[in-house]
């Protein structure tokens, strides 16, 4: 069924593909850490999406774009770490609130920005850096180094994210923070601070998947552009069992079962192709249900410290 | 706080949402009063206008309680949406193999099979949560896209109509169809169902002993089980009423409107659930109205974009601020900490949980 | 003396409340000083002032001559201010050197704080596991790895919040040896206790606190522990005879009563296999007050939630009155007439979310006095709350009120009349007045004895033993699972209780 070349394909479609979940993702993954949930990734994408496009838009640079997408993603992560930290809202039905917030808004402000033609406007993107000789390995090669700059910023992204939250102080912190606010705030944790940190950041690794949508994939904002992305990485944070690392290759299996299903409708009609789309999900349930999700879910994610709550 | 300073915040937040609105609004060049005129007016004052708005509000009704009954529980069903799905299957699937029934036989059995559906659907998260501690957030959602994925095969697949342009079934026989509460429009009886299962749900709680009781395995569920009731059993029971209800949604959506299943066919009406029951402070007789505003807001942007030309976007940006707002003003100020809305996901529930004024030892 | 730490007029209120009332506190190096008071009394409110996780609405704290706003947690660490929480602040997922590095600025925790935790760990003769998460550890060990965190951080001030009450006795003299060694290094140790002879051995001063005010700061050897007491409870209070009526001669005689309740060689083994309970035989009479003495956490709460069905025995049978119960639920226990009230009235035995009046139905909600015509009748649940409201003096006595709003004395006292009412045959009693001011003690006791009176077995759980003693016929003691043996309290010595109550497994069996 699949030869070699189709097999290449694949697997360049997967880093394509999963790139964005799994930026959204390690976001996800930085949030629940310090106890906070981010449902919010799927409104973060847009606007990071819009940040980029309007970014590149404007000055015909697709680096600029990127840093435009970024700070969008920073606002909106504060902004919803305002109502999680701040106001104590419900971190799920403010998720949900950003979620609505965010298509509309974006949705609204790119007919301002780029007038009613909104499909029209081509921004400039990401060319693919092909990494001399390692792009030549059969199959593996124009997957893993034929690829565009914001995929290598996954990887280095996503082994700093671990190093930070395994390995360094801070990171310890955090962790003691998800894990048990008061216990860390009475250790003398700044836990407010780390929790909007965490949420800031968090915003803008969703806002850097909708960059790489707009700047590497179709160079051109479209409304609702995340198309349910946001929601997969959440699903890509459980299947990578809260780790930086396992939530990157959780999110590039959904990419590879994604690129496969792509394939697999032209290829071979007769197979129902929704079964790979399925697969990931089912996958997920089925590592949430054996390995328990006890075990290494931050035990105090999703619920708001109030120092003085007694 | 008492109920008038909550009814007074919640009056200035929808004011708030509205403001913020009606300056996106100005921004695009429009008169804000104008526009909302039309918009109000189209959702609930003219008559094709609310036709659209009952439409939409009936998902949103049915999801809304299938959200809040578990809640009540201390069970976030946020899978709605796939519920709706395979309830809207299992009811299409139903009406399709059985086309000759009466419609006092045929559409009662389709609710049924639908709800079945539906029921099954959230039975799988309900089991993990009883019986194996995996959170129900994450399961539900989790399934939400599975749903999706087995209906859009149905439809593209086993159950697609012969030379459809597009993934859909066959039509339900005439019979099934929803009777229509506004002549000539498509405002169909489902949302008269939503608001009898709404007060149902409502008495049900307020005044049966296992209403009480699956109230009370929310509220405290070690008091619960001090009170002899089974914490699992009713988890499974409030999931299953959960699943059941959006399930029927599902089917409403099918027999009542489109009369077809669709690959799609629920636009997010899962979600909207969850405004729909938040926004109620989980009280099953304040959802109708609230599903009706939301469904009201959706149905009158788009009247709003083709009658004065503002974007209708402006409308889903005024949706998710009024939910900011609201959620804000339902929680307390810093300084008194005692919110009155603790947090849903935790054993908390919204409005209910008051906290104590003691003071510490 | 030197002074070292200066408070004055702070107050704090929340809501309606004064939960402290310009309290004013002078202290220097190298001393214990202890804060006696009644639950309420405002000590741990105090506490959680000094180091910053309330924020006082007056007043002033100066250390060392500077005056300090305590605005956090990390800002009373910074001022060497630490506490020791009677509900441990660790992370249960981290081990102890992890959790106690959690916060500290970067030069804090190079490779030299690992050298440093175990020299700590020496000078004070802690052990410690350092290869296992917290959540693994023994309550002990868990306090250890809490003073650790404080000494680590250089307190130069420590709170102790009721540190004894979670050890078992033979950890107790250990850990008052840990802080004399902590105070001769110069620190200046708060010591919340109501326990009066710990504070005799440990304290310089004592500084007794009484409705969020401070009542007097005395030295602890020239004052008689009489008037610690006398101030602790107030000067009305002391007023009134000490002695309470010998309420034992007025007791009848129940020996040769019906019997109300019968466990026999009921064990419970949980599901990983340890033996919380093992044989266990016990009688009760109608009539008598079977009291179920041992230290925390030797399986009395499980034999009560064993007795009212909400654990099942692994093995073995329990007879209420003639009737086999082993294996009935928990509602037809409450049908068969067996009150029950739990250790935790928050966490189990009220929702505080629900009203007064909700609060003495939800237990048996589907009982025919509170239904008519089949459905909840919201009126007769008022009326019986409303009865119970006014007998047993319920305050605020509107039943419309959520329970939270309500002390816990009131609280309690809901509990109380709830399963009073129901207990027609058997009252099980879990650690009924923790938690309860005098006043609401002897209440709470008062019901208890007139319950017996009538006829109905109890029986009474509470690691408090002075309240056992007084109050039951019979004490049986507890310790591992099993019951060490059963006492006459009128003729035992409190050793031959402490030897039952710490008796080894090993020596059991």
């Amino acid at each position: 069924m699949f030869d070699l070349v189709l097999l290449g394909d694949v697997l360049a479609g997967t880093a394509r593909l999963g790139t964005p979940i799994a930026f959204a993702a390690l976001g996800g993954v930085i949030a629940e850490r310090s106890g906070l949930y981010n449902i919010g990734l799927e409104g973060q994408i847009l606007a990071g999406a819009l940040g980029a496009a309007a970014g590149s838009f404007a000055t015909g640079s697709a680096l600029i774009g990127l840093g435009c997408g970024v700070i969008c993603g920073l606002i909106s992560g504060l902004f919803l770490g305002y109502m999680s930290i701040r106001l104590r809202i419900n971190q799920l039905v403010g998720g949900i609130a950003l979620n609505l917030l965010l298509a509309g808004l974006t949705a609204f402000l790119s007919r301002q920005i780029f007038g009613a033609q909104a499909g029209g406007a081509r921004v400039e993107g990401f060319t693919q850096i092909h990494i001399p000789l390692l792009t030549d390995i059969p199959v593996l090669g124009p997957s893993l180094f034929s690829q565009d700059p914001l995929f290598y910023l996954l990887i280095g992204i996503a082994v700093l994210a671990w190093y930070w939250l395994m390995k360094s102080h801070k990171g310890l912190d955090l962790r003691a923070v998800g894990e048990n606010p008061k216990a860390a705030d009475l250790a003398g944790v700044p836990v407010f601070r780390l929790q909007y940190l965490a949420i800031s950041v968090s915003g803008a690794l969703a806002a850097l998947a909708g960059a790489h949508l707009v700047l590497s994939q179709v160079y051109v904002f479209a409304e609702g552009m995340s198309a349910g992305k946001g929601f997969i990485a959440l699903a890509a944070i459980i299947l990578g069992r809260w780790s930086p690392i396992g939530a990157v290759c959780a999110a590039l299996f959904f990419g590879f079962c994604d690129a496969a299903q792509f394939k697999l409708q032209f290829s071979s009609p007769e197979v129902p192709y929704q079964l790979f789309l399925i697969l990931p999900y089912i996958a997920s349930l089925i590592a949430l249900v054996i390995l328990g999700a006890k075990a290494s879910a931050p035990a105090s994610v999703g619920l708001p410290y109030d120092r003085e709550h007694r | 706080m008492n109920s008038l300073v909550m009814q007074r915040r919640v009056a200035l937040a929808l004011l708030l949402a509205l403001t913020v609105g009606g300056f996106l609004i100005l921004f695009d060049g429009h008169n804000p009063f104008a526009a909302y005129k039309v918009l109000f007016f189209e959702s609930f004052l003219n008559y094709w206008g609310f036709s659209n708005t009952l439409v939409k509000a009936s998902p949103m009704l049915l999801a809304g309680l299938a959200v809040i009954i578990p809640m009540r529980a201390g069970v976030f069903n946020i899978g709605g949406e796939g519920q709706i799905y395979i309830g809207g299957l299992f009811g299409t699937v139903f009406a399709l193999t059985a086309p000759d029934l009466p419609t006092v036989l045929g559409v009662p059995l389709i609710f049924l099979a639908a709800a079945i559906g539906g029921a099954l659907w959230a039975a799988i998260p309900a089991y993990l949560k009883a019986y194996r501690g995996t959170n129900e957030v994450i399961v539900t959602l989790l399934m939400n896209f599975v749903a999706i994925h087995i209906v859009s095969y149905a439809v593209a697949g086993p159950l697609l109509a012969e030379g459809a342009p597009y993934p859909y079934s066959n039509e339900v026989a005439e019979a099934y169809r929803l009777p229509i509460v506004m002549p000539r429009s498509d405002a169909h009886a489902g949302f008269v169902f939503g608001l009898s299962m709404a007060l149902i749900l409502y008495f049900w709680l307020r005044f049966t002993p296992s209403g009480f009781q699956l109230d009370l395995v929310g509220r405290n569920a070690r008091a619960a089980a001090y009170a002899g009731v089974d914490q699992r059993k009713t988890i499974i029971r409030a999931m299953l009423i959960g699943g059941s209800l959006a399930g029927m949604a599902g089917a409403i959506e099918v027999i009542g409107l489109k009369y077809r299943l669709f690959h799609l066919f629920s636009d997010g009406y899962g979600y909207d659930g969850i405004v729909v029951a938040f926004l109620a402070a989980l009280n099953p007789i304040v959802a109708p109205l609230t599903a009706l505003f939301l469904a009201g807001l959706s149905a009158g942007a788009g009247t709003m974009q083709r009658a004065i030309g503002v974007d209708s976007s402006v409308i889903e940006v005024v949706e998710g601020l009024v939910v900011v707002f609201v959620a804000a003003a339902l929680v307390a100020p810093r300084n008194s900490s005692k919110p009155i809305l603790k947090n849903l996901l935790i054993g908390g529930l919204f409005g209910r949980q008051k906290h104590s004024k003691k003071k510490e030892a | 003396m030197e002074e070292f730490l200066r408070v004055t007029g702070v107050g704090k209120t929340f809501g309606a409340v004064r939960a402290l009332n310009d309290v004013n506190l002078l202290a220097s190096k190298g001393e214990c000083i202890a804060i006696l008071g009644e639950n309420g009394a405002g000590k741990t409110t105090l506490a959680s002032v000094l180091i910053g996780l309330y924020q006082p609405d007056s007043g002033q704290i100066v250390l060392d001559g500077v005056q300090i706003s305590v605005t956090s947690p990390a800002a009373a660490i910074e001022h060497g201010i630490g506490m020791i929480h009677q509900h441990f602040s660790l992370v249960g997922a981290m081990t102890a050197e992890e959790n106690i590095l959690i916060g500290l600025p970067r030069e804090k925790r190079g490779p030299a704080a690992r050298a440093r935790i175990r020299q700590l760990c020496d000078d004070f003769d802690f052990t410690v596991d350092f290869n296992v998460p917290v959540a693994k550890m023994a309550v002990g060990m868990k306090q250890r790895v809490e003073i650790l965190k404080a000494l680590f951080r250089d307190v130069s001030i420590l709170i102790l919040d009721e540190p004894t009450s979670v050890l078992a006795p033979t950890e107790v003299a250990p850990f008052l040896q840990g802080v004399r060694k902590l105070v001769a290094t110069g620190c200046l140790v708060f010591f919340i206790s109501h326990k009066l002879d710990e504070i005799r051995e440990i304290a310089d001063r004592v500084m007794i606190m009484r409705h969020g005010r401070v009542e007097g700061i005395l030295p602890v050897a020239s004052t008689p522990m009489a008037q610690m007491s006398a101030l602790m409870m107030g000067q009305a209070d002391a007023d009134q005879p000490t002695e309470k009526p010998n309420t034992k001669e007025m007791r009848l005689d129940t020996t040769q009563a019906a019997k109300a309740l019968v466990v026999s060689d009921v064990s419970l083994t949980t599901s990983s296999g340890a033996e919380i309970l093992k044989e266990v035989d016990l009688t009760l009479r109608a009539g008598e007050i079977l009291g179920i003495a041992g230290i925390d956490g030797n399986g009395q709460t499980e034999l009560s939630e064993v007795i009212t069905g909400l654990k099942r025995q692994t093995s073995g049978t329990i007879l209420l009155g003639d009737k086999e119960i082993s294996g009935s639920s928990i509602a037809a226990r409450i049908a068969d007439g067996i009150g029950f009230v739990p250790e935790d009235r928050h966490a189990e035995g009220l929702v505080l979310s629900l009203s007064v009046e909700e609060n003495f139905a939800f237990r048996s909600i589907g009982e025919d006095k509170f239904m008519s015509g089949g459905m909840i009748s919201r009126r007769a649940i008022g009326k019986i709350a409303e009865d119970a409201v006014k007998a047993y003096d319920i305050r605020p006595s509107n039943p419309k009120l959520n329970a939270s709003a309500l002390s816990g004395g009131n609280q309690q006292k809901i509990v109380m009349a709830r399963e009073v009412a129901r207990a027609r045959n058997l009252l099980v009693v879990v650690q009924p007045t923790k938690g309860l001011d005098v006043g609401a003690t002897q209440f709470v006791q008062d019901q208890i004895r007139a319950v017996a009176q009538s006829g109905v077995g109890v029986l009474y759980i509470s690691t408090e033993l002075e309240h056992v003693l007084e109050i039951s016929d019979r004490v049986a003691v507890m310790a591992f699972g099993r019951i060490t043996g059963v006492v006459n309290p009128q003729n035992t010595t409190l050793q031959n209780i402490g030897l039952l109550m710490t008796a080894s497994p090993e020596e059991v069996v």
